[in-house]
């Protein structure tokens, strides 16, 4: 939302010491976020007010004038593409080194002397885009912005002449979105005079009442979504051009200049932040308003054009026969204003917030009526809003006649909320010890009215801020903090008390893990995002129907919630491919199902969040055909570190290929990790007698397994075997192509005494007997 | 005896400079018919008297052979211990953590030593604890200043702030409360070099008796210093939150312009960095916690904001490419 600050003037008498920069930064600091500070008229500077003295034709082209200007103090001779030059017109003029826009250019171009077709110009008569006014002066094509109506000094910097010299500030919508009260000129002003101990200048339009005693008949179907109603009809109506004045209001808040009916309209909106709608009166059937809820299914014209399907939740105006507008949010094709109407009605209403958000929502229409109306507004504000209107209409439209009886039909009470104020409460909430009187004087601005004695006070809230925004105490402590300052507000550290440290085991473990693998194994870790897409998922998963879908995935590709984390690894492997030859990566991340897990949804507890749960994955890639047992290797040491047993079963392995390198893959759920029995680290005997070490080494059919055979090593003398270390393990067809060749160091050991040589022998013996015999070994000499 | 000891030692002076490593090994230790092996043999089978004579002869031949093969295998040089020290070091490799995870580790265990607790909560979240529960109905307005991802389960969607955490942990551990939680959010948003739909957070809790907006103030105070350091100017702003009241924004001043205006801080000299607040008593009351008894505050950082702003980099979305050249830097 854009203020401008000579608008905020009309409201309130701010001390002259505080520059617009100030005023932006008070603004910050106690109420509402200013984005941007802007001057409108530093966009027009080198433009100036100036009068044609005479037109010729250009000797060498006929589309094209001479014009001969002055600025009241110098002439000067500019060629011209404006068909509607003539002399004695007022026209701004750009002169040498102003920046313009350029039709077809983007952003500013600055001006040069130049030569058209051999005759020299000195500047530019503008048109109202060339300056950026084209959103508030109409002109026909070729035309330049004839300001003579508005009788402007002749010399005056354009900006200066408009009353564009100004400061513009940008609120963030998003910090007053708990203020309805903050959407319009009179609101910001009110926190101004409160933050600059100026005084706010309340209007107070006079009733005026109507020539004639008819009303205009407004039925109310669904008065839950309408509190209030006011209509009056207007007569002798001129839809013209705007006056300088609102055009200029239309400006320096970045909106259209429409006509001088619909432009009041929104003039009291971003006044006093009343929406208002004027309806063409010749074109309601019987001159008649009805509220009522729409029906499933009935459709209408917005005046913007679009066509729309309704509900039932949503709410209309209507005629006699069918709706004319779309409550609050926008009016319908087929009531608007145009330039043959003579005859308005005037709806000033107040909306259900709920009722219109909920409709701007599913319909997003998003205008700067919903926009007010779903922060909740002041039901009373309807009324001042139309008596504004109407003391304004004299100045935009004069012949104007009120042509009715003012019709206010009221659904709602001003219940004065009052809120019971402790005086230690506020100190204990804010930090700061504010007495009652300064309680009292800090409300009191912003239409706060406090009583009681004491430390015990009651405050009164005004009624454009009990709509929802106001009504705790809390609420009023936000008050007094902020007017006070949050800066202000010395910082002081809680006395925290001492307790048992609550044990996270999963936090530990991870913590433990990705320390473990980045700085002992050497990988790097990376976060994938937490969706995969269909054609990511394998054939296999792809026919289970687990998957938590999205209804709204940011992208086809990420439309499904990962139920692991390999997917993405995979592309990372592809990815990094390009760049490496050898890595390995690791993620620890959540997986998600779509069947309830043991989270609970509410605070009932019996509905259950969709499962989701933590796992580790990771990868090696390279060319080496060791890269299993590398990766195997890691997750042994992991283990270990965890002080758990490796169990083999936790992990998914698989491996596969990427052009010519080999990636390993492993997966492991964590939830599963932390059931595992802890392998404590118990303390054994340092050996006090030497072992004795032999190695062997044998042939065998691929098909055995390592496991087996290293059973069959240690059972033969499980008390003295202290040491199986594969160190070779050979394929090829020297050996035969079903076979592989192993080698061990095999080392025994007596707890008691010195193993002697020739019982190592006699082991080693029938180890060779065993493993004939079991796996027909052939044993390599 | 002495015979023996010398030849052998002669031998092995000869061989040393004719054979390899491996074959002297098992000429000289090999465990069946090394000599030395055999003088060892011999020397077990002697009587006392002999053995006191003969031993550390015999020994010292076997250290001096040990010596001479180990140099022979591992290469060893003698030096006399100087060394260029403009040399470059050998490379040692070691992974990296995600910056993300070293920002999170960080202000963790940060705040760990401070007392709180560490928290994890659900990435996949109901309705109730993302919004109901933190006072954003189905109609507040607030739920457009966070454009969510839903799932195709009724009232399930993806976090859209880790805020849920402060209703979960204060049903489960009630107050005094101490706790922070960092984790991933997501939000339905178009992705550009400063935002992506998935991002992360780091939710601070603190419910006691008698916390107030001053001690607010100093943990928010604790935390720009924690992350900008003691020297960068900070202010304190209202802010909306509506589970907060009254809810603050916290600026620090642009490190890149020093407040003077530039791009990143969009002409303002501040950048926004915390949102915080005084927990909303009705935000007290769905967590469980009488708010008649216990006040409190929280505050929420971007990490990815933070994660960028100590290591540098302007684009948002490297932090999820997972390109290689970009994890090793850190």
């Amino acid at each position: 939302m854009y203020l401008s600050l000579n608008w905020l003037k009309k409201h309130v008498d701010i001390p002259s010491k505080h520059t617009p920069e100030q005023i932006g930064e008070l603004l910050t600091l106690h109420t509402a976020e200013v984005e941007e500070i802007k001057n409108p008229a530093q966009s027009m500077l080198g433009v100036v007010v100036a009068q044609v003295l005479l037109v010729e034709k250009h000797p060498n082209a006929d589309r094209l004038v001479v014009a001969k200007l002055t600025d009241g103090k110098n002439e000067y001779q500019v060629v011209c593409g404006g068909v509607n030059v003539r002399s004695g017109m007022l026209v701004p003029l750009a002169k040498i080194g102003a920046q313009v826009k350029w039709h077809g250019e983007e952003g500013l171009i600055e001006l040069q002397e130049t030569e058209i077709r051999g005759i020299k110009s000195s500047g530019m008569i503008c048109s109202p885009q060339e300056i950026g006014l084209e959103r508030q002066f109409m002109v026909g094509e070729k035309e330049i912005l004839d300001l003579t109506p508005y009788g402007l000094k002749v010399g005056a910097g354009l900006g200066e002449a408009l009353g564009l010299d100004d400061a513009v500030y940008e609120i963030e919508n998003k910090t007053i979105t708990h203020r309805p009260d903050l959407w319009s000129h009179s609101g910001f002003a009110r926190e101004l005079a409160a933050l600059t101990d100026a005084k706010l200048k309340e209007a107070s339009p006079q009733k005026r009442l109507g020539a004639s005693p008819n009303k205009v008949s407004v039925g109310i179907k669904n008065k839950q979504a309408c509190p209030r109603y006011l209509a009056v009809k207007i007569d002798n109506i001129k839809v013209t051009e705007s006056p300088l004045w609102l055009k200029r209001a239309m400006a320096a808040t970045g909106n259209r200049s429409i006509n001088n009916i619909v432009d009041l309209t929104n003039f009291v909106m971003l006044d006093l932040g009343q929406p208002l709608h004027a309806f063409d009166a010749d074109k309601l059937a019987d001159q008649e308003i009805i509220v009522r809820q729409a029906k499933n299914g009935e459709a209408m014209k917005l005046l913007d054009g679009s066509e729309i399907k309704l509900e039932e939740t949503d709410l209309l105006i209507c005629d006699a026969q069918k709706p004319v507008a779309l409550a609050g949010i926008m009016g319908g094709g087929n009531s608007e204003i145009d330039e043959k109407t003579t005859s308005i009605i005037l709806e000033a209403a107040n909306f259900d917030a709920q009722t219109i958000r909920r409709t701007s929502l599913r319909l997003n229409l998003r205008t700067e009526a919903s926009m007010r109306f779903e922060k909740g507004q002041d039901p009373n504000l309807a009324e001042f809003g139309l008596l504004r209107f109407l003391e304004l209409l004299a100045e935009t439209a004069p012949g104007a006649q009120i042509a009715s009886q003012i019709t206010d039909i009221q659904n709602f009470k001003n219940h004065n909320l009052k809120i019971k104020l402790d005086q230690d409460y506020v100190r204990k909430k804010s930090g700061v010890d504010f007495a009652p009187a300064a309680i009292k004087s800090a409300l009191k601005p912003l239409g706060f009215a406090v009583s009681g004695s004491g430390k015990n006070l009651i405050v009164t809230v005004p009624t454009w801020r009990s709509t929802g925004d106001v009504s705790i105490p809390d609420d009023l402590v936000e008050e007094l903090t902020r007017l006070y300052g949050f800066n202000n507000i010395k910082p002081s550290l809680p006395t925290l008390q001492m307790r048992a440290p609550e044990q996270d085991r999963e936090r530990e473990l991870i913590e433990k893990i990705k320390e473990f693998l980045a700085l002992g194994a050497n990988m790097n870790e990376v976060l994938n995002y937490s969706f995969v897409g269909s054609e990511q998922v394998e054939v296999a998963e792809k026919n289970s129907t687990g998957f938590l879908k999205l209804k709204n995935p940011v992208s086809q590709e990420q439309a499904l919630l990962r139920q692991n984390l390999v997917s993405n690894l995979r592309k990372n492997v592809t990815d990094n491919l390009r760049f490496f030859d050898k890595f390995s990566l690791f993620e620890i991340g959540s997986v998600y199902f779509k069947e309830p897990g043991d989270i609970p949804a509410d605070n009932s507890g019996s509905a259950k969040l969709p499962r989701q749960e933590k796992h580790l994955a990771g990868v090696l890639v390279g060319n080496n055909n060791n890269l299993f047992l590398q990766a195997k290797g890691i997750l042994e040491s992991l283990f270990g570190r965890l002080g758990l047993a490796y169990r083999e079963n936790l992990i998914a392995y698989q491996s596969e290929t990427h052009g010519d390198k080999l990636a390993v893959f492993f997966e492991i759920n964590l939830k599963k990790l932390l059931e595992v029995d802890p392998k404590t680290k118990v303390f054994r005997d340092i050996p006090r007698f030497p072992g004795v070490e032999r190695d062997l080494a044998f042939i065998i059919s691929k098909e055995i397994k390592y496991a087996d055979l290293e059973q069959a090593l240690a059972s033969v003398a499980p008390g003295l075997t202290t040491r199986i270390e594969l160190f070779d393990i050979f394929e090829g067809n020297k050996i035969g192509a079903d076979k592989k060749s192993l080698a061990f160091h095999l080392e025994f050991r007596s707890p008691e005494r010195t193993l002697e040589a020739k019982e190592a022998d006699e082991i080693i013996a029938k180890i060779i007997e065993v493993l004939k015999q079991k796996f027909h070994a052939e044993i390599r000499k | 005896m002495q015979e023996k000891l010398n030849q052998t030692e002669k031998d092995f002076k000869q061989d040393l400079t004719t054979k390899s490593g491996f074959d002297l090994k098992v000429k000289y230790l090999g465990r069946k018919n090394g000599l030395v092996t055999n003088l060892m043999k011999e020397l077990a089978t002697m009587n006392e008297a002999d053995k006191k004579q003969w031993g550390p002869e015999i020994n010292r031949l076997k250290k001096n052979v040990e010596e001479a093969l180990e140099k022979m295998t591992t290469g060893e040089k003698q030096t006399d211990g100087s060394f260029d020290e403009t040399l470059p070091g050998l490379e040692l490799q070691t992974g990296t953590l995600h910056p993300i995870t070293q920002i999170t580790q960080e202000l963790s265990n940060y705040f760990t030593a401070m007392g709180f607790m560490v928290l994890d909560g659900p990435e996949v979240e109901s309705e109730f604890f993302n919004f109901e529960a933190l006072n954003v109905p189905a109609w507040h307005p607030a739920r457009e200043m966070q454009d969510t991802i839903w799932t195709e389960q009724p009232g399930v969607l993806l976090r859209t702030q880790t805020s849920p955490v402060q209703i979960r942990s204060m049903l489960k551990y009630g107050a005094p409360l101490y706790a922070v939680a960092p984790g991933r959010v997501f939000r339905y948003e178009a992705t550009d070099n400063r935002h992506d739909h998935t991002f992360y957070q780091l939710e601070g809790l603190v419910v006691d008796e008698n916390i107030s907006v001053a001690n607010m103030n100093a943990f928010l105070k604790l935390l720009v210093e924690k992350i900008v350091g003691d020297k960068i100017k900070m202010r304190i702003r209202p802010g909306y939150f509506p589970f907060v009241e009254p809810g603050v924004e916290v600026d620090v001043e642009c490190a890149v312009c020093h407040g003077k205006g530039c791009g990143l801080c969009k002409g303002t000299g501040w950048v926004e960095s915390i949102g915080a607040g005084m927990v909303h008593p009705q935000v007290l009351a769905y967590g469980k916690i009488d708010p008649k008894k216990y006040s409190g505050f929280a505050f929420g950082v971007g990490l990815n904001r933070l994660a960028q702003l100590k290591f540098g980099f302007e684009d948002t979305r490297m932090i999820h490419q997972n390109d290689l050249r970009f994890l090793k830097q850190f």
